[in-house]
C-alpha cells in the first residue's frame, strides 16, 4: 500500500498528513498564515514521526498547488520539490477548488475569493466538468447562490476533503509528473472585452 | 481635503492624523514628485498605526513591511517593476486583499491592474523650498 505524504499551504491553514493505508496521521494549522515558512518542516518533522514513516518510506507526495496565496502555495511545493530531488517519487496535485467539492457529493460550483474577483471551477469528485477561471464578484454572487455551490471559508477546517480527493486521486492512478501552481487567468473574452472597454 | 505643510515635522503630522480614519484592507495610492515628502508621509501614517521602527524608502526593497498596534503596513514602491506581471510572480500584489493590514503604495500607476477597485488616493506637491501641498482625495 502506497504511503503518502499530503502537505497543503495554500491558505492560511496548514495541512500535513502521512496516510499509511487506512491509517491517517495529521496535523493541521489554524490561522498560521504568515508562519507557514517558518514552520513547515517543523510540523512535517513531528506528524513523520508520529506515523513512524520516514521520507524515504513515502511513496506519493500529494501537495497544495492552489488556487490560494500565492506566496503560500509555493512553500508547500518548494519543500516537496526539495524532498522529491531527493526521493524521486510520484506527486498528487491538489486542487484548492476541488477540495470544495469534496465536502460534499455529486455536482459542485466551486468558488474562491481571488482577492480581485472570484476563482470559479466545477467538480463532481475526481472530475473536472468546468475548469478554473476567473469570474467578477456579480457573478459570483449569482453562482453562490445556486443549490450545489460550495464557497471557500477560510475559518473552516479542510482537512477531510483534502484527505478524501487525495485517497480519490490515489485509487485512480491520478499522479502527475511534476507540481505546476495553479495560474488562473481571466477568459479570454473578459480580456478582449476589457480591452474595448479601456 | 487640501493641506499645507511648511515643514517635515507638519508632513508627518499629517501622516499620523490621516492614519486614524483608516482600517484593515485599506489600499492608499500615493503621487508626489521626487523630493515632495512621500517618505515622510508615510512615516506620519506608520506612526499613527503604532510602528515604533524607522520607516525608510522601499524603492529598492519594492516591499516594507512594519507591524503596527492592531494593523500590518506595507509600504511599496513599484517605480522599479517592469511590468503587472513581475509584480504578481513576486507575491506582491496579494497582500493588497490582507485585511489586517493597509498597503501604502507609490507608482501605483505600475501594477494598476493588479489594485483592488476600491482605494484612496494621496498626491503631494512641491510649492516651494519649505512648503508641500498635500491632498487627500475623498
Amino acid at each position: 500500500m502506497s504511503k503518502v505524504l499530503v502537505i497543503d499551504t495554500s491558505s492560511k491553514n496548514m495541512y500535513v498528513m502521512v496516510l499509511d493505508g487506512e491509517k491517517t496521521t495529521k496535523k493541521t494549522l489554524v490561522d498560521n498564515q504568515k508562519q507557514h515558512s517558518v514552520l513547515i518542516n517543523g510540523v512535517i518533522d513531528e506528524v513523520l514521526q508520529s506515523a513512524k514513516v520516514t521520507l524515504n518510506d513515502i511513496d506519493v507526495f500529494a501537495v497544495g498547488i492552489g488556487v490560494g496565496s500565492f506566496t503560500g502555495i509555493r512553500v508547500g511545493v518548494s519543500v516537496a520539490k526539495g524532498f522529491n530531488l531527493a526521493c524521486r517519487k510520484k506527486y498528487i496535485q491538489v486542487n484548492s477548488l476541488q477540495t470544495l467539492a469534496y465536502t460534499k457529493k455529486g455536482l459542485t460550483n466551486c468558488i474562491y475569493d481571488a482577492g480581485k474577483g472570484y476563482y470559479f471551477a466545477v467538480y463532481d469528485g475526481i472530475k473536472e466538468v468546468v475548469a478554473p477561471t476567473l469570474i467578477d464578484d456579480q457573478r459570483a454572487k449569482e453562482l453562490s447562490e445556486s443549490e450545489n455551490a460550495v464557497c471557500f471559508d477560510a475559518d473552516a477546517d479542510y482537512g477531510e476533503a483534502i484527505e478524501a480527493q487525495v485517497r480519490d486521486k490515489l485509487a485512480n492512478g491520478d499522479f502527475s509528473a511534476d507540481l505546476v501552481p495553479l495560474y488562473v487567468r481571466r477568459c479570454q473574452a473578459e480580456e478582449e472585452l476589457d480591452k474595448c472597454r479601456k | 481635503m487640501k493641506f499645507i505643510s511648511k515643514s517635515v515635522e507638519q508632513t508627518i503630522e499629517i501622516g499620523k492624523n490621516f492614519a486614524g480614519t483608516l482600517v484593515g484592507g485599506d489600499v492608499i495610492l500615493v503621487d508626489g514628485d521626487l523630493g515632495a515628502g512621500k517618505t515622510h508621509f508615510a512615516k506620519g501614517v506608520a506612526t499613527g498605526l503604532g510602528v515604533t521602527d524607522t520607516v525608510t524608502s522601499p524603492t529598492f526593497t519594492l516591499h516594507n513591511v512594519y507591524q503596527g498596534e492592531k494593523l500590518t503596513f506595507n509600504h511599496f514602491d513599484f517605480y522599479r517593476i517592469a511590468d503587472e506581471d513581475e509584480a504578481y510572480q513576486l507575491g506582491l500584489s496579494e497582500i493588497f486583499y490582507d485585511k489586517n493590514g493597509v498597503s501604502f503604495v507609490e507608482w501605483w500607476q505600475n501594477v494598476e491592474g493588479l489594485l483592488p477597485d476600491k482605494t484612496k488616493k494621496v498626491s503631494l506637491k512641491v510649492i516651494d523650498d519649505h512648503t508641500r501641498e498635500i491632498e487627500i482625495h475623498e
